[in-house]
């Protein structure tokens, strides 16, 4: 009988070398392993052998089973992933198609720098504040210290809807309205819509937007308005940045500074983007003129404090390189996708 | 302000000064650059000859030939100007002569006829701007063949600079040269005037009377005799070339560059054109003429200040002088102006009639109130020095106390206080530095030993009135980049932005990140954009604020909504190839308040957008396009995101959305958005190719129903059933209907009802439509039986069946 085992055994290997296929392999477990199988049969038939013979015979038996079903499943399992590997061959996956995009839309360039802007004076305790576009003379000049027939307002070249009412040309007059309503310390910014009657062209659109800034305490320095502005264009432009404060002429501050950071384009070596300074002029600021806190009823004497305003249009060419406004403003999707 | 290097050197010693420093140090000075130019006269073999004769050109009697001596030949030149008389010096130009603008002259025939170089116009050497209207005559004792370049001071550099309006006293060469003196501790030199009078006899004598002394509050003059008014000698030419002024004759030149040396404007008048003995500095009258030297007459306004004579008025006061008395080749004997007019006045007169002069330009800001009479006496002496004559001793001053100066208090301390810092080690030598530098800068400063400083400004410097003024000259002169930067010394614990500023943000990220692009358009419309979206005209979207003085029609009013901005933006995309655009913009409406409400007009923020796609598109993308119910959704994502649940949806009538296909949300009782299908009309005259779909938040509304504070609710541990619910029901049924009443059957056990099919077509009767739905029913308190579920639809079925005819489909 163990011959006959052995035999058996023999067989099942040359046929298992044999196999073309998983189905044939499942045909061999039928025919070595199923209930109909020889195996099976000597198995049922062990009891007709002698008590001596029967344990060996019963154990050899038992071990080519195993074995045989061992190799079975080995070769299951080698069967299966051939066969997995066929089917997906056959489904001929191009793996460059392309992908379903989820597509994203994008923040505004502006809004961008806007953002960026006022994460920057957040991180030192300025509050956003707001304040209406159609604005009164009074908040848009009178109250900066700029009456009526006073130069600088050449400058600023106003659309005027009545005598008394006009689109604000800065955002400066947020200013006053909060420091009307509002006792020292103040430290804000405003940012939004300001309006002037230039012509369109590449640097000039009568509509841009603007960043105010003003801070006013018992203590504030022009250092303070040196300290903070550096930080902030440092944080803006890169860290290397060098920034630089020069006199310059606003009715409603005093002293007045312009702010200049190192062009970014030649490192401030000179080249024409910068005029051959070496610099490029960020924004304006200054020491709060006593006059406009005269205007909001705080006392001159006792509070001190900065003021700085910068255009976000300018800020966003300079720091990206755009060579044009008015493509702000023509929205073409090759343009804001950019950004 | 224009001036030049070597101009600037005749006030202040430059040496060792590069033009580069010199330029930085007035940047950091508060005096801009605007354009540096180098200049030279380029030229070469351009000698001084003299003509010895004139003849016509026998072939063309437009033609001169001239016999000039030169470098002892005698040339033969062929001329197309007529100015020239026998005897006259001027200048040659020899064989293989450079021009700067001509380059290299040849002799040529001209008309068959050599000509052995040619004669030189101002122009053409490059001393004068433009075109020069003859050839130029020289001074007679200029010797003969000198190198004309030698006669001119050579190279140089101009320097334009950048003036801020509060400071008038830079608008002059000296006033450069003051502030480079002073940043250079170098010395200022300013001419002395000596002038060599001459008592009147008997001639005519000039009057002045100021009429109104409010637009004129000093008026200075001097009669000069005898003079000859011919071409400027080279030199002077050059100077005015040098400082951006075009030459006219000698004595107008001399009044143009005493007004460029000194910033105080000067006018000459021909005294023999005067007519009377009296000028009057008075209003002009309604409906005054005056016939300006630029040859335009000019009706003015009521208030300008003119200068008139008992004919009428012969110049504008402070803008620019009349034709009838201008200086001209006859003029003998001149009346020179230095005066001061009211700056508020000048600038209103200057605007109102549109006419800007360099004199203008320095009036409207405010000259030195003591300057006219060393400009009229520099004046004087140059004329008298270039043109001849004599002058005369009387000088016409109606000055009645124009300066008075005023003293101002400096506390040391105050200086500390603002800039954050001493200028030197401690309060007393920095007491000691403010003198230096406000004693530089021309101010008078009393008490200096004491810790108030008193400081008187000078004439010039009307600019400084309080001690803040003076911190500023101060800190200007000191150096910005000298003063310490520090950072607060307070901090201040505040919230740096209200939760309705955070929703704008949060909104805008809802819709990036349902793919829309951010725009940003301009607030100011067209009337044409209402017309082109098609408001009809007594719509209330038409009462849009006008602008008064707006630049064009294009941008003249302020805009009412977002939809043409937005479908300009589509247009100008489509018509670069874009293949879809889905935009949105968060921008404001501006609309008027009633009449007589005075007050400021309603600024309005909306979150509008527009959806559109052409066909085509890439493998997945082409199947997809933006319909009515994306419009929709996108306002209901914003809603969901900001955890509104409940709102309704009704037709709406909008003028600008296709009826039907348009809708309007509303929850809570307030009209939170709209969307809805741009009408084909609109769509035509935007000349789009496809659908557009529009919607729009009105961003206060929203923001009422928005929580700050979010509360949790607890999970429940039941678990959900969902059941399938299928029915077919007239056509015009709203599904929104169908769900409220299926909710209305258990408000607490039904907790969603979602439609996912609708279908009309043949299996289904005419006027019908077939629609399913899940329902989701959960407890909170536990799991619901077969029983409890199954009554709860044996509800809904009666409740569809009675309320709209329902028939259940199982
Ligand atoms: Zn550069």
């Amino acid at each position: 009988m163990k011959d006959k085992i052995a035999s058996i055994k023999e067989k099942f290997i040359l046929k298992l070398k044999e196999v073309k296929e998983l189905k044939d392999l499942e045909n061999l477990r039928v025919e070595f392993l199923g209930r109909k199988s020889e195996l099976t049969q000597l198995l049922r038939r062990l009891g007709t052998l002698s008590p001596e013979e029967r344990p060996e015979t019963g154990k050899y038996l038992n071990q080519v089973k195993n074995e045989l079903e061992k190799l079975l499943a080995k070769g299951m399992e080698q069967w299966k992933a051939k066969e997995e590997k066929k089917k997906l061959k056959e489904e001929r996956i191009d793996l460059t198609l392309p992908g379903k995009i989820m597509q994203r839309g994008n923040f505004h360039p502006i809004t961008q720098v806007l953002k960026k802007i006022e994460e920057i004076f957040f991180s030192l305790g300025f509050r956003l504040e707001e304040g209406p576009e159609v604005e009164l003379d009074y908040y848009n000049f009178e109250a900066l210290n700029i009456p009526k027939d006073h130069p600088a307002r050449d400058a600023q070249d106003s659309f005027y809807i009545d005598r008394e009412v006009l689109l604000r040309t800065h955002t400066s007059p947020v200013e006053i309205r909060v420091m009307e309503r509002q006792a020292p310390p103040v430290r804000m910014i405003a940012i939004g819509k300001c309006y002037r009657r230039d012509a369109i062209d590449s640097t000039h659109t009568p509509i841009f937007h603007q960043i105010e800034g003003l801070a006013v305490d018992k203590d504030i320095t022009f250092g303070d308005l040196k300290g903070v502005l550096t930080f902030f264009a440092q944080r803006m432009f890169g860290e290397d940045r060098k920034v630089r404060f020069r006199p310059g002429y606003f009715p409603f501050t005093e002293p007045s500074a312009e702010v200049d950071v190192s062009c970014l384009l030649c490192q401030g070596k000179g080249c024409k983007g910068c005029g051959y300074t070496g610099w490029l002029e960020i924004m304006g600021a200054g020491m709060t003129d006593p006059a406009v806190f005269n205007m909001v009823g705080y006392d001159a004497e006792k509070y001190s404090g900065f003021a700085f305003g910068m255009g976000a249009e300018r800020i966003a060419m300079l720091k990206y390189g755009i060579n044009d406004i008015r493509l702000f403003f023509e929205n073409d999707l090759r343009f804001l996708r950019q950004f | 302000m224009q001036v030049s290097y070597n101009l600037l050197k005749e006030y202040v010693n430059l040496q060792d000064i590069s033009p580069e420093e010199m330029v930085y140090r007035l940047t950091m000075s508060g005096i801009v650059l605007e354009r540096m130019e180098k200049v030279s006269l380029d030229i070469d073999r351009v000698v001084v000859g003299k003509i010895k004769k004139i003849i016509i050109h026998p072939e063309d009697p437009k033609l001169s030939i001239c016999e000039v001596e030169v470098t002892g030949k005698s040339l033969s030149i062929v001329c197309g100007a007529k100015n020239m008389l026998v005897g006259d010096k001027v200048a040659v130009a020899l064989e293989g002569a450079r021009l700067p603008q001509l380059g290299i002259i040849n002799s040529k025939r001209i008309k068959n006829i050599l000509s052995e170089g040619m004669l030189c116009s101002a122009s053409e050497l490059g001393i004068e701007p433009g075109k020069s209207p003859g050839i130029l005559i020289l001074d007679q004792n200029i010797p003969l063949s000198e190198e004309l370049k030698k006669l001119i001071g050579g190279e140089d550099i101009i320097f334009d600079f950048e003036i801020s309006s509060n400071r008038p006293d830079l608008l002059s060469v000296i006033g450069i040269a003051r502030e480079i003196a002073v940043i250079f501790e170098r010395k200022l030199k300013i001419p002395t005037v000596e002038i060599e009078e001459n008592p009147e006899h008997n001639q005519k004598n000039i009057k002045v009377e100021v009429l109104d002394e409010d637009l004129c509050p000093r008026y200075t003059g001097r009669v000069i005799r005898g003079i000859t008014v011919t071409e400027s000698p080279l030199w002077l030419k050059w100077k005015l070339r040098l400082l951006g002024i075009r030459p006219i004759n000698n004595i107008v030149d001399i009044t143009n560059l005493v007004m460029m040396e000194t910033g105080q404007p000067l006018h000459a008048f021909d005294l023999d054109l005067i007519r009377g003995e009296t000028i009057l500095v008075r209003r002009s009258k309604p409906g005054e003429i005056v016939f300006t030297l630029d040859e335009v007459e000019r009706q003015l306004p009521e208030n300008c200040v003119v200068i008139a004579d008992k004919e009428g008025a012969i110049a504008i006061g402070g803008i620019m002088g009349g034709k009838y008395s201008e200086i001209n080749e006859k003029t003998k004997n001149v009346f020179l102006e230095s005066a001061y007019f009211d700056p508020i006045n000048n600038r209103k007169t200057s605007l109102k009639i549109g006419l800007r002069t360099e004199a203008s330009s320095r009036f409207e800001k405010g000259i030195d109130k003591d300057g006219q009479i060393f400009a009229l006496n520099r004046a004087a002496d140059l004329i008298n020095q270039i043109a001849g004559g004599k002058i005369n001793s009387t000088i016409i001053d109606t000055n009645t106390n124009l300066f008075s100066p005023i003293k101002i208090d400096l506390r040391v301390k105050r200086v500390k206080r603002i800039l954050g810092q001493w200028l030197e080690k401690n309060e007393l030598t920095t007491r000691n530095r403010l003198v230096s530098i406000l004693e530089r800068l021309g101010f008078i400063v009393e008490d200096q030993e004491s810790d108030k400083l008193s400081v008187i400004p000078p004439s010039f410097r009307a600019d400084v009135e309080r001690e803040i003024d003076l911190i500023e000259e101060i800190a200007r002169i000191y150096g910005y980049d000298r003063i310490q930067p520090t950072l607060f010394k307070t901090t201040l614990a505040q919230e740096v932005r209200d939760f309705k500023l955070q929703v704008i943000d949060q909104i805008k990220e809802i819709l990036i990140g349902c793919g829309l692009n951010e725009v940003i358009t301009f607030s100011l419309v067209s009337p044409d954009d209402f017309n082109k979206i098609g408001i009809p005209e007594d719509h209330q979207l038409r009462k849009a604020i006008k602008i008064k003085n707006p630049l064009t029609q294009d941008f003249s009013m302020l805009r009412t909504s977002l939809i043409s901005n937005l479908l300009e933006v589509v247009k100008w995309n489509i018509n670069r190839q874009a293949g879809m655009v889905k935009i949105f913009e968060v921008g404001k409406i501006y609309l008027p308040l009633s009449a007589g409400s005075n007050s400021l007009p309603l600024e309005k923020l909306i979150i509008a957008g527009v959806l559109t796609k052409l066909e085509g598109g890439d493998l997945w993308s082409k199947s997809y396009s933006p319909d009515l119910y994306e419009a929709k959704g996108l306002i209901e994502t914003v809603l969901h995101s900001l955890k509104i649940e409940c709102w309704d949806t009704l037709s709406v009538d909008h003028p600008v959305l296709q009826p039907l296909k348009s809708g309007i949300i509303i929850s809570e009782g307030k009209e939170i958005g709209i969307f809805g299908e741009i009408k084909a009309e609109v769509i035509k005259n935007y000349r789009l190719p496809e659908k557009v779909y529009f919607f729009e938040i009105d961003y206060e509304n929203l923001i009422s129903l928005v929580h700050p504070q979010i509360n949790f609710v607890p999970l429940t541990k039941y678990p959900v059933v969902q059941r399938d619910l299928s029915l077919l029901i007239r056509e015009e049924i709203p599904s929104g209907d169908i769900i409220k009443e299926i909710k209305l059957v258990n408000t607490q056990l039904i907790k969603q009802v979602i439609l996912f099919d609708v279908f009309k077509g043949k299996q289904i009767a005419n006027g019908y439509k077939s629609v399913a739905y899940s329902i989701l029913l959960q407890s909170e308190d536990k799991t619901l039986t077969d029983q409890e579920i199954e009554e709860i639809f044996r509800q809904i079925r009666e409740r569809l069946e009675e309320k709209f005819e329902a028939k259940i489909r199982e």
